[in-house]
């Protein structure tokens, strides 16, 4: 098995309400391996983002309670790192492309001296370097002509070329992980290709990790070599993603799959999941997912699932374990 | 094959720049359909290729510059506002963002209310039609004294079909209706839609840039590029056998069902190109990989029927 740069061990994210914490990552165990593409798959609330975010420690820690560990490569945790250790990690060690990439650009400065202060804050490149840096990495990203765009405001360029600039500023300083939270959803499926290819295609090159954060199936069976499903702010399955494309275990995962529209299916019907996700304020007995189970029996209701593992690695938690999803397949 | 309930022709939609005279934005240009009573037409294509502006047209949400726009054979394209009222009792729409489709301080009762006052039901009637659809879209009717901040995108979009089947409407227009939902809730809305066309033996016009919604809910494709249909065509047939290059790259593009699929992808290079003052030939000749010198530069392709009711304008396709 290949080493981890980042073991998440019982994080749990408690966001401050006027009737205490309210936890939205509610213990989850979760490695992102060296060199592998993970992605991390679930519908919205379900705290895919809050995991995702908390391992950069950006949220807003006045409102915001850690529990568990962030292990990073080098043995430290995270979460107790004192805010400078952490300013040398984000960006040049782990570094976060984001969904909308129209809102992470600063619409009023030009791409180049966007990208130019990047080098300007972690680096000590000379301005005619770093300037050859960014033309360079604009190249690489495919946004030509770079000495053009180099001068372009964010809205001179469209949606698609805007993500290609936040991926390559956040390439620029070789990271070894990248998390990218929904980094496709905001563009059409022609401009979302691209942006999977690309993102292959430098993985490839760099050797980097990738975390993806994503709704969408489609996106996990493109790219992804792992895929960990989210729901209620647990990890409810984890595996390789054609383990978890043919064999899904959990019954959220089966149903999940079982939503997507297919091809050669016009006008059938569609696998639903009745009901809404619990509500995260209130304590939650038995399986989160019981409510809306066809599977689920009076156990489920009252007995937290155990977590089960297959030998290939692949993890599940369902007190179900003979369960297999054939049918979603 | 059933009547036309609404008859595209000849549509075109130029938006002036401003401060330039003699620029105009071509956001639908020159585009014939129709759209058969009982049937599900879906329209396709990238950010920015007219599809929504086509969508506003037809609703009469914006002026046409020309071309017409007919409803069971009458043009509703030049109408009055008040004529046109009378027709909204007819078409209806469902927007992308229920979030801002509905008043926020307003709760959902109201907001239903206010469209059964406006088409002259009195209060019982509308309470009666309200309760009843809210039945019939699976919600409990509590969620009439709830504000849409209390709800989920996936009960708001519900209740927005709901509002447009108030009037009990022959056409409901729903752009990218389902785009912004999770897979679970998508598959809800799109068993819903189907159900209720069922039931109300709606005509529908749906417009989305996500390929597998479009093959799963439609009985015809219209395909859009930069203004332009490329092809049209019954779904099955179409998504079967594409033909225009571009539909052809679309296809390629959508993500594969299952990690070991083999996908024969067909990367469009750069994006879709600017619609000020496009070209007088063949606007995808600048992303085509079919590209023929001195042909697609120079004429602009005709929409040719090539089978029955399948219709590609692309000069490999049908050569001049």
């Amino acid at each position: 098995m290949r080493e981890n740069i980042i073991s998440i061990k019982g994080l749990k994210v408690g966001v401050a309400s006027t009737s205490g914490y309210v936890y939205a990552v509610r213990n989850i165990n979760l490695d992102v391996r060296k060199g592998e593409i993970l992605g991390l798959v679930g519908e919205s609330g379900c705290g895919k983002s809050m995991t995702a975010k908390s391992i950069l420690r950006l949220h807003d820690e006045k409102r915001t309670e850690y529990q568990g560990k962030i292990i990073y490569e080098n043995g430290k945790d995270i979460l107790n790192m004192k805010e400078k250790e952490l300013e040398q990690i984000r960006g040049s060690h782990i570094a976060m492309i984001f969904q909308d990439p129209m809102t992470t650009l600063n619409p009023l400065m030009k791409i180049g001296k966007q990208m130019m202060e990047m080098f300007r804050y972690h680096t000590s490149l000379s301005q005619e370097e770093a300037k050859a840096k960014c033309l360079k990495l604009l190249e690489s990203v495919g946004v030509t002509p770079a000495e053009d765009r180099f001068e372009n405001y964010p809205f001179q360029l469209s949606g698609g070329q805007l993500q290609r600039v936040s991926i390559a500023m956040e390439l620029a300083l070789d990271p070894e992980l990248l998390i990218a939270d929904e980094p496709t959803t905001a563009l059409d499926v022609t401009m979302q290709a691209q942006i999977l290819d690309l993102l292959r295609k430098l993985q490839k090159e760099s050797g980097a990790s990738i975390l993806i954060i994503t709704h969408n199936f489609g996106v996990v069976a493109e790219i992804c070599d792992r895929v960990a499903v989210m729901y209620a702010g647990q990890i409810v399955e984890t595996g390789e993603s054609m383990d978890i494309f043919y064999h899904p275990r959990h019954p959220y995962t089966i149903d999940l799959i079982g939503s997507i529209p297919k091809a050669g299916l016009n006008g059938q019907k569609l696998t639903t999941i009745p009901g809404a996700p619990p509500q995260l304020n209130r304590p939650i007995t038995g399986c989160p997912y019981a409510a809306r189970c066809r599977y689920a029996d009076e156990m489920c209701f009252t007995k937290a699932p155990d977590l089960q593992t297959l030998e290939n690695g692949h993890t599940y938690l369902c007190s179900k374990a003979d369960l297999t999803g054939e049918e979603a397949v | 094959m059933s009547e036309a309930l609404i008859q595209v022709s000849h549509l075109k939609k130029y938006f002036q720049v401003p401060k330039h005279k003699d620029l105009f934005v071509r956001a639908v240009d020159d585009v014939s359909f129709d759209i058969p009573e009982g049937e599900i037409v879906g329209v396709v294509g990238e950010s920015g290729c007219g599809k929504s502006t086509l969508g506003r047209c037809i609703m009469h949400l914006t002026d046409v510059t020309s071309g017409s726009v007919t409803y069971k054979g009458k043009d509703i394209s030049g109408i009055g506002r008040k004529e046109m009222k009378e027709y909204r009792r007819h078409m209806q729409m469902v927007f992308q963002n229920p979030y801002s489709s509905f008043n926020p301080r307003h709760t959902i009762g109201g907001t239903l209310m206010d469209v059964t006052k406006e088409y002259g039901m009195n209060k019982k009637e509308g309470q009666e039609r309200i309760v009843d659809l809210v039945g019939q879209i699976g919600l409990d009717p509590v969620v009439l004294a709830r504000r849409p901040s209390e709800l989920s995108g996936g009960q708001l979009q519900r209740l927005a079909v709901a509002r447009a089947l108030i009037v009990n409407p022959s056409f409901i227009l729903a752009d990218e209706a389902v785009s912004a939902l999770d897979v679970s809730v998508q598959a809800q809305i799109l068993n819903m839609i189907m159900d209720l066309r069922q039931e109300y033996h709606l005509t529908m016009m749906f417009i989305s840039h996500d390929l597998t919604v479009v093959e799963h809910v439609s009985d015809e494709v219209v395909i859009m590029y930069l203004g332009k249909v490329m092809e049209k065509g019954k779904a099955v047939e179409l998504f079967d056998n594409p033909l225009h290059p571009y539909t052809e790259a679309l296809m390629s593009a959508k993500p594969r069902e299952k990690p070991d699929q083999e996908t024969n992808r067909i990367i469009l290079n750069g994006d879709v190109p600017n619609a000020i003052n496009v070209p007088p030939y063949c606007r995808f000749c600048t992303r085509c990989r079919d590209f023929i010198p001195g042909v697609c530069d120079k004429v602009a392709p005709q929409l040719k029927q090539v089978s029955g009711d399948h219709w590609v304008a692309c000069h490999k396709i049908c050569p001049a």
